[in-house]
């Protein structure tokens, strides 16, 4: 066999491969709070869709990518959760009341540069951008050398307080596509949740 | 410091003869006698603030170890512990720091301050003016003269001596004062020859028995103009030390107190947040936390910073009650560290003295520079050393009127009638 038939072939077969495994593969994870998020090709659900509760009563749901594409990036994604009321009239007046002191924001910036790595720089600034048809404060930072880098996503859903954090390994302009699909898809069934 | 002992009952001391000795005494010996006089009640108040101090810190300690055990989640003692070590030596820890290391550190220099404070206390009063002063020992007391004044003391109001590395003080019984000679201006010899006069003349030594001419036999052979007696009140006291308090010079040192407090209130929000994003091991980079201080500042910082300024001007408007209750309780305790005698002013053609029992204290009227009343009080300020006080009530019947013309012929210049301070 010639090599130049061996990549067609190979080519057929991967085309093949994505049309046949794409529908299937559109997995809707359906979480506590009649939150769901679609997971894309290569995504996957690590741990239960419950999530844990951690002791100060933050859910966490975790997800992976396994792709071929995710084994240099390394990408994964957590979902949080937190039921505790936030204040404010309704879902956006809650969203900005989360960032409204300077020393709130200067929190949020120490505890994102933490979680990524020492000496870590902030990529995006904390701000509130609309993503699908939400709004959502997000920070991005760019970790050193050997650190996975972090984008960090806040936004209020039903009054409920919804976080995804998703970590790269990723170094160029193009960053958490996997990560923004999910963070995309994320939807809320109001009557699922009023009836758990 | 090392304290010779007044009583030496044992050994018979030699009966020391007559000697003088000349000595300026200049601003240092003058601070170095009071932080020796009041060594007690400034020690009592740097204590006072090291207790303060424990209690804040055992409050702030019971304060962290409440959080703390809320936060270890009720997980049983070792959780505890080791949620309480990290926040103590952690962000938790920090208010102790904050109040402890100023409070320790003012603790440290606080009789460098007291030396400073005095210092300027003379330097206002411009009683730091070096001034050569005679001191006779005799065997039956000590006669001291320098241009401020003279006095006379008996052995028995001799308490002993006390040396110093730098000076040698002769202690007064039921004097607020002491004798603080500089070892630079005296020989070897000399200091033998005191310590040799004060183990005879002290109080229940063999000097007491001794014959002093001076206090015998006053020197003014002729009647005192006016003569009254009185005891030095608390209340005395207190006026005497609420004038201090309103001197010219702690007036404008007071002021520029409070104009000082103003300016570091405003300046201690951010100083405070500097202080503790400086000690963040994980702080934000200054180039992301910058931008956020000045908005802190913009939208909140000024309003701590209105709060203090509001707490400083409750202190203003309260601050002249806090004084008069410092100068009572002040004078209350100086009441009690000495026995009161009873006073006798004796006013003369060339100068007024004081006598009590064993001590004459003489003042000419050169000396004087006005007289200024406070309340019930009569202040009288002299050029070149501390005030006297005299109460009114020395001056009962018609003594006041007779004081006042001796006063006025007497004393130079207009404006020493007591009226003119009132």
């Amino acid at each position: 066999m010639t090599k130049p038939l061996a990549n067609s072939l190979a080519a057929v077969l991967a085309a093949l491969a994505v049309s046949a495994a794409a529908p299937s593969q559109a997995e809707t994870v359906v979480m506590p709070h009649g939150l769901t998020v679609e997971l894309p090709e290569g995504w996957s659900l690590d741990g239960s869709p419950e999530g844990e509760v951690s002791k100060s009563g933050l859910r966490r749901v975790q997800f992976v990518c396994e792709s071929e594409a995710c084994e240099t990036t390394r990408e994964t994604c957590t979902i949080l959760m937190r039921s505790k009321d936030v204040e404010g009239a309704d879902d956006t007046a809650k969203l900005r009341a989360l960032y409204a002191s300077p020393l709130d924001r200067y929190f949020r910036l120490r505890a994102v540069l933490r979680s990524t790595s020492k000496d870590a720089e902030i990529r995006k600034p904390l701000e509130l951008v609309r993503m699908g048809d939400r709004e959502w404060y997000r920070v991005e930072t760019d970790a050193r050398h050997n650190y996975k880098s972090g984008l960090f996503t806040e936004t209020i859903v039903n009054g409920l307080y919804v976080g995804m954090i998703c970590k790269t390994c990723e170094t160029g302009e193009e960053r958490y596509q996997g990560g923004l699909k999910i963070l995309m898809s994320l939807k809320s069934n109001a009557a699922a949740a009023s009836l758990r | 410091m090392r304290t010779t002992p007044a009583f030496r009952r044992s050994e018979e001391a030699p009966p020391a003869e007559a000697f003088t000795i000349e000595v300026t005494i200049g601003l240092q010996d003058r601070i170095a006698a009071a932080c020796f006089a009041y060594a007690d009640l400034f020690a009592a108040a740097r204590r006072r603030l090291l207790h303060l101090l424990i209690w804040v810190v055992l409050a702030l300690l019971a304060m962290a170890y409440y959080s703390s055990w809320q936060e270890s989640g009720h997980l049983g003692t070792r959780a505890f512990l080791s949620r309480f070590g990290a926040d103590l030596l952690g962000l938790g820890g920090l208010p102790i720091l904050v109040v402890a290391v100023p409070v320790l550190a003012y603790y440290a220099i606080q009789p460098a301050l007291v030396r400073s404070r005095l210092k300027r206390w003379y330097r206002d009063e411009k009683l730091d003016q070096p001034v050569t002063t005679t001191y006779r020992f005799e065997p039956g007391g000590v006669a001291v003269a320098s241009p401020r004044g003279r006095s006379v003391l008996a052995c028995r109001r001799i308490d002993g001596l006390s040396e110093g590395p730098a000076h040698i003080f002769i202690r007064m019984r039921d004097v607020e004062d002491v004798f603080a000679l500089p070892r630079s201006a005296l020989s070897a010899q000399q200091i033998a020859d005191i310590q040799a006069w004060v183990t005879s003349c002290h109080v229940g030594g063999p000097g007491t028995t001794r014959p002093f001419p001076e206090l015998d036999t006053p020197p003014h052979r002729h009647e005192a103009l006016l003569s009254t007696r009185f005891e030095l009140t608390e209340e005395d006291r207190a006026v005497a030390l609420g004038w201090q308090m309103e001197r010219p010079g702690t007036r404008r040192r007071r002021r520029r107190g409070f104009i000082l407090a103003f300016l570091v209130t405003a300046l201690i929000p951010p100083l405070i947040f500097g202080f503790l994003w400086f000690l963040d091991s994980e702080r934000v980079p200054l180039r992301y936390a910058f931008p956020l201080f000045l908005e802190m500042f913009a939208g909140t910082f000024w309003r701590y910073v209105l709060g203090l300024w509001a707490i400083i001007a409750v202190i203003i408007l309260l601050h002249p009650w806090m004084r008069r209750r410092h100068a009572r309780q002040l004078a209350r305790q100086m009441q009690k560290r000495v026995q009161a005698y009873e006073l006798e002013v004796r006013l003369y053609d060339d100068g007024l003295e004081v006598w009590q029992d064993g001590l004459c204290s003489g003042f000419e009227w050169a000396g004087f520079d006005r007289i200024e009343r406070q309340g019930d009080h009569l202040i009288l300020l002299r050029q070149r050393g501390e005030p006297l006080i005299l109460p009114l009530r020395a001056l009962d019947g018609d003594k006041l009127a007779i004081f006042q013309r001796i006063v006025d012929s007497h004393m130079g210049g207009g404006s020493h009638r007591p009226e003119a301070g009132a």
